[in-house]
């Protein structure tokens, strides 16, 4: 069990480490697209109509799209957000003002929500969907790591008490990796478990193909109730969005839909799909009912669950945490900290207790890993943070070399990263430093730059109620420069100290 | 060259039979229980995370690879012979 979690670890661990950080960002994806794109930074009408989605709509009519996904606002995501085919067949998302209507200037990124999120489960990896399979194993691996680590702790309970900062850099490498491991035990594997059974059809179909054989369709018609009719081919004018929502929620009692799903728009036979929000319960449910575009009728309506999805639909919704909890949300973000923390401090232990007798030994394996994990520690830090500086360095509608800015900031986040390796492998023990430094450096950058740029600074944003995730996101960024300078600090003197040590040792 | 057998064992032959028992036991379910189709299904694939795991765990464990090689490939084999046996029924 030992050279299982060794090897597995050493292996993985930066990916596993990536994963984390990127799914512990996308705990709050949607006040890090408030502050991305400050168009968006509004506050929600007291009383919001649904007929507020019509210019939406008719943008989507006009752009003859075969369908459209219109997004209600809500507390973290204050605009309407509509989802389109545009006439070069592209999906495109637009963002309409939760008050007026009116169509929100285009943000030019991909901010939170469509690049750090789908960056979590899928690596934006999207050849043969390479990156569900990556992320795929690596859930299972962080299950493995789990219960082998809990094997080889068969002092667990010690352990848990076990810290000891003031000892040398090694221990106490290793008694924070366990803490964080005992402590965190059963988010971490929950966390794994649930973001496996999210994509149980992707991930295990077997068992659907058996049931279903030549009409696999079917599963999405009996586990979901989904809906479909084609379209009549004869135009008709869509009833007002508060009837439709009226009659979906006949069918739920209380609960507002979180979406409105218009297939055929402008046809006779036009329906929308409205789901109802579950954010008052933890279960990611899906409770359906399709309206009649052209007449307001219900034509179905998803039935009760039964059992096992009522289970899977519950253990998604633990990952997924689309319900309205601040302090959860919180803790979420703090133990998905705790997951990056555990697996950085792993990697560390494997270098610090390898560096020396590999140098004696004239191997080059700890110094590439420390190389890679300065790089996938570090070094994604730091990649992200120029993600966010790019941003708000830029100004919207900024181009180069025909790049557009939204581009030019998904390109920056992978040069950025791939510089960090390098320096990583040019500066060897020192990398963790200057990185430190780095990321200090650009977190405050990243709070200045919008300050800046969009006149909301962290005072005035603790004032307005809807700069709420703006002010969360600045302090965050800058107790993480506090927290960045503290450890290069640390480092840099604990190696003064070594070198100290090093020079008696020799006299 | 052990390892690598061992890990591909783990991870590749875990896969396949795990893929295989989930298929057979969803089709059980359907045939000798009554389950509903979806519910089946669901209930498979969900089962097939905490299979996987364990045999992960246990190829990476026993000392006899051959020992999880022959288990292993048994179960895949009986699974898919029902999975074919089951599917002959009327639907």
């Amino acid at each position: 069990m030992n050279w299982l979690h060794t090897w597995s670890g050493v292996v993985l661990g930066s990916l596993l480490f990536a994963i984390f950080w990127m799914g512990t960002l996308s705990v709050f994806d949607k006040e890090i697209d408030r502050w991305m794109m400050p168009a968006s930074r509004l506050a929600l009408p007291a009383e919001f109509s649904y007929e507020t989605m019509r210019p939406a709509y008719q943008a989507a009519l006009a752009a003859k799209s075969p369908s459209v996904l219109l997004l209600v606002p809500n507390e973290r995501n204050p605009v309407i957000t509509a989802l389109w085919r545009g006439t070069d067949g592209a999906f495109a998302q637009h963002m309409f003002d939760p008050t007026t209507g009116a169509e929100l200037p285009d943000q030019g990124t991909l901010g939170g929500s469509r690049f750090i999120y789908p960056f979590h489960y899928s690596l934006n990896l999207k050849v043969l969907g390479l990156g569900y399979w990556i992320v795929g194993l690596c859930g299972m691996m962080m299950m493995v790591l789990c219960v082998s680590g809990v094997v080889i702790h068969r002092k667990i309970f010690a352990d848990f008490f076990t810290f000891r900062p003031e000892r040398k850099m090694r221990r106490a490498t290793l008694d924070l990796h366990n803490v964080a491991g005992v402590l965190g035990l059963p988010f971490h594997v929950v966390i794994s478990v649930s973001g496996l059974v999210i994509l149980f059809s992707l991930y295990f179909p077997s068992s659907i193909w058996a049931v279903y054989r030549q009409d696999v369709r079917l599963f999405g018609r009996e586990a979901y109730g989904s809906y479909v009719r084609p379209p009549a081919r004869r135009p008709a004018d869509l009833v007002s969005f508060d009837t439709i929502v009226a009659k979906a929620k006949s069918v739920w009692g209380q609960g507002e839909p979180n979406y409105l799903y218009v297939f055929h728009p402008g046809d006779a036979a036009a329906y929308v799909q409205a789901n109802r929000s579950s954010e008052d319960v933890v279960s990611n449910i899906s409770h359906m009912a399709y309206v009649d575009g052209a007449t307001g009728e219900l034509l179905s309506a998803s039935k009760p669950e039964k059992p096992a999805a009522v289970t899977q639909r519950f253990i998604a919704g633990l990952h997924f945490i689309q319900f309205k909890h601040w302090t959860l949300r919180w803790l979420y973000f703090v133990l998905g900290l705790a997951g990056c923390v555990l697996i950085a401090t792993g990697l560390l232990f494997w270098v610090e207790s390898r560096r020396e007798r590999h140098r004696k030994l004239g191997r080059s394996g700890a110094r590439v890993v420390e190389a890679v994990t300065v790089a996938s520690v570090t070094g994604v830090l730091i990649a992200t943070l120029a993600f966010m500086v790019t941003n708000r360095a830029l100004p919207l509608g900024a181009s180069a070399f025909g790049v557009e800015r939204g581009a030019i900031e998904v390109v920056g986040f992978h040069l950025v990263w791939l510089l960090t390796l390098l320096h990583a492998w040019s500066s060897g023990g020192r990398a963790w430093i200057g990185q430190c430094w780095t990321i200090s450096a650009l977190a405050v950058a990243a709070v200045l730059l919008n300050a800046v740029t969009t006149g909301d600074h962290l005072i005035r944003a603790i004032v307005h109620r809807q700069l709420w995730p703006v002010a969360g996101i600045d302090a965050t960024l800058l107790i993480a420069a506090v927290v960045a300078a503290c450890a290069a600090l640390r480092l840099a003197r604990s190696r003064r100290v070594a070198a100290v040590s090093l020079q008696e040792a020799g006299a | 060259m052990k390892i690598f057998a061992r890990t591909a064992l783990a991870i590749v032959g875990g896969y396949v039979g795990t893929s295989a028992i989930i298929a057979a036991l969803a089709m059980i379910a359907v045939a000798m229980v009554g389950m509903e189709r979806s519910e089946a299904a669901t209930l498979g694939a969900m089962l097939g995370f905490v299979i996987y795991l364990g045999v992960m765990i246990w190829s990476f464990a026993e000392p006899a690879l051959i020992r999880v090689t022959l288990w292993l490939g048994a179960v895949t084999a009986l699974s898919l012979t029902l999975v074919l046996l089951l599917s002959r029924l009327p639907s």
